[in-house]
């Protein structure tokens, strides 16, 4: 059987695939997880479809031509693994993600932003904005992104209902998106 | 967009980020998303930097590592992060447990049979001849992005998206992913569940995006033209060049070609489809719907495999040796009094058949025989044969005899479409039904009178009483 046979010239070239792939995936696996949560929109599933499109991509790394861009070959295997992650969870009404044909125009839409380097801008002018808020603010902000404190908690945390918190979130999101426009098209 | 436009977006985007979307948020979301592009652009780009915020690439610790001004409050929160950017440690986690999963059993350098680059099967390719490009073609074969070149025949596609589509010869076609693909030249019909709203077939001159539907696009070879005809649902027809949007729907078609995009026109069908397109609706309680009590098809010659146990074949061979086929309907209306009947219509639900070459029979005339001797309304589906089948002409692939059988008309079925439903409305059926058919069992035979233009032209089929999903041929009568 293949499976018990000594692997000795196949082990050493699968050693070189398993050391290419974990250095592309190294080098771009925040991208993915930002493209991924940017058509998921919860943090947490996305990093759940991340998880399992890893899988895939590392079964399927033979079918990716070294030189090619990666990040892209990658998202194409997530993209479909958001669609069967969809299929999934259609019957959960609070979880269940936007509708295929959505997810296909946004995923257009966030494949031009990339290749405009739209994204990278923003960041830049995200950091800046993010400075901007009050301390209060940023406090809020770090709780709900760098701890991921659910709304429960830093309403408990700051003494507000969750509520507020969340027209709070929901400002503060809003009021950094203004801001980044803003810096990157001042008219 | 409008500022209160805006608003109501980014409240949508707000909830759809926490997670409490409720399902009228969400489609009025998915409403505004997929009408409007600019909409899109603010949407992935608020999503961005909420994934970005949450990814660290950006934070307030920043690239600059100065001390944070605020207080960490990691200790109180049970986070599934460490408190650093999360980029080494709880990705690398993720990595190893990636590598684990995949490297189970020592067997994973050769199972590697989870083939996510495919995303369409050949589900039928039966009577094809395939010219060059880079795809299997056989059926049951998976499919990835590439080209296909059908030059005889009929194929069809089943994408995992759901959509089938039906490439007619001669075809040139690229596949793009599940959602897409592009149309060089010839025609494609499509039939798009639910599953796969938004399908997009581009074509040289215009994209055509459905909305769940069945339709047709022909590419002309000369001049990139793109003909798109709705038979059911809603496609919209985007033109590059001028930057128009047609709307069609049912019944409706355009030409996109050039520059210029026509506006949606009544289709050259309109009128034959299904019976909610006819001018007076079918419904309400004077109507009574039979399906056939017995049903079956006559062969003139059998070729061994064309035959279906679920569709009723029907054709007209180009000789006299063709293998013919006709197809027999009984509806039994014996509990209705005939004189109380005042419209009938008759509804065939095509399908496709696999067998002979569209392109080898234009536009398809169907002729309607009723058997007017109540003693031909006999026959058995078990012994229903060629030679025998009451008042059947074995000379002729697409007549009956008189004065056994008497026609009462005829409908049409464009080139090219294989499914839909058909409906046969006439004064002379409603005559017949009323007036003629005394022992109340109504036997009608549908035969194709279209000649085919070669040999091996296209089987046409519709279902039969035993088609698992489609309707059996339907007998609406309305009774004053």
């Amino acid at each position: 059987m293949a499976d018990s046979s000594p692997p000795s010239p196949e082990s050493t070239n699968e050693g070189t695939q398993t050391e290419a792939f974990l250095r592309l995936l190294g080098e771009h696996e925040r991208r993915l997880a930002i493209y991924v949560t940017g058509l998921i929109g919860c943090p947490q599933d996305a990093q759940d479809i991340l998880q399992e499109g890893k899988v895939i991509m590392w079964r399927n790394f033979d079918s990716f031509e070294p030189g090619t861009n990666f990040p892209a070959w990658a998202r194409k295997i997530l993209f479909h693994q958001i669609l069967a992650y969809r299929r999934r969870t259609k019957r959960d009404a609070l979880r269940q993600p936007l509708n295929e044909a959505t997810l296909v125009l946004l995923n257009d839409a966030s494949e031009s932003a990339i290749r405009e380097k739209r994204w990278i801008h923003r960041e830049r002018a995200l950091q800046q904005c993010l400075l901007k808020l009050s301390e209060e603010h940023q406090k809020v902000v770090q709780m709900r992104y760098r701890d991921e404190a659910s709304i429960e908690k830093i309403a408990h945390r700051v003494d507000r209902t969750e509520g507020a918190v969340y027209r709070l979130l929901s400002r503060l999101r809003r009021s950094l998106f203004e801001c980044v426009e803003n810096q990157l098209d001042p008219s | 967009m409008t500022q209160d436009e805006f608003s109501e977006l980014i409240d949508l985007a707000n909830a759809h980020i926490e997670g409490g979307l409720e399902k009228s948020q969400r489609e009025r979301l998915e409403n505004i998303l997929q009408s409007d592009q600019e909409a899109r652009r603010v949407f992935v780009d608020y999503l961005h930097d909420h994934a970005a915020l949450h990814w660290e690439e950006v934070s307030l610790e920043g690239d600059t590592k100065t001390t944070p001004s605020v207080i960490p409050f990691s200790e109180e929160f049970e986070s599934s992060k460490p408190p650093s950017r999360r980029g080494g440690i709880a990705l690398a986690w993720g990595l190893a447990a990636a590598f684990a999963v995949a490297a189970i059993g020592m067997g994973w350098w050769l199972g590697r049979s989870e083939d996510t680059a495919t995303f369409a099967t050949m589900e039928d390719s039966r009577s094809a001849r395939w010219e060059s490009g880079d795809l299997p073609t056989s059926a049951g074969a998976r499919l990835g992005s590439g080209q296909l070149r059908l030059a005889e025949g009929l194929a069809t596609l089943l994408f995992d998206s759901g959509a089938r589509v039906i490439l007619e010869a001669p075809v040139e076609i690229s596949l793009v992913d599940s959602m897409n693909c592009e149309l060089q030249e010839g025609t494609a019909v499509a039939d798009i569940p639910e599953s796969a709203h938004g399908f997009r077939i581009e074509t040289p001159s215009a994209r055509v995006v459905d909305h769940g539907t069945r339709f047709a696009v022909n590419v002309d070879p000369d001049t990139g033209a793109t003909r798109t005809q709705v038979f059911e649902g809603l496609v919209e027809v985007e033109h590059p060049a001028s930057g128009k949007i047609v709307a069609l729907e049912t019944g409706e078609e355009n030409v996109a070609a050039g520059n210029a995009t026509s506006d949606a026109t009544e289709g050259t069908i309109e009128g034959q489809w299904s019976p909610a397109t006819t001018s007076s609706p079918i419904s309400g309680p004077e109507w009574t719907v039979r399906t056939t009590s017995r049903d079956g098809y006559v062969y003139a010659r059998d070729i061994p495999g064309h035959q279906s146990d679920i569709l009723l074949l029907v054709k007209h061979g180009l000789r006299s040796d063709s293998p013919h086929r006709k197809a027999y309907l009984a509806f039994d209306l014996s509990d209705l009094t005939a004189d109380s009947i005042s419209d009938a219509e008759l509804t065939l639900y095509f399908s496709p058949t696999g067998w002979g070459l569209a392109s080898s029979v234009s536009d398809a005339r169907f002729g309607v025989y009723a058997l007017v001797d109540p003693a031909l309304d006999h026959w058995e589906e078990s012994t229903l044969h060629w030679d025998t089948a009451p008042a059947n002409n074995p000379d002729d692939g697409g007549a009956l005899l008189a004065p056994g059988a008497k026609r009462l008309g005829s409908f049409e079925v464009p080139q090219g479409v294989q499914r839909g439903a058909f409906g046969f409305r006439s004064e002379a059926l409603t005559e017949f039904l009323r007036t003629e058919n005394a022992d109340g069992i109504a036997t009608l035979v549908v035969v194709r009178e279209t000649i085919e233009t070669d040999d091996g032209g296209l089987v046409h089929g519709f279902a039969g009483r035993r088609h698992p999903t489609l309707p059996a041929p339907t007998l609406a009568i309305r009774q004053e």
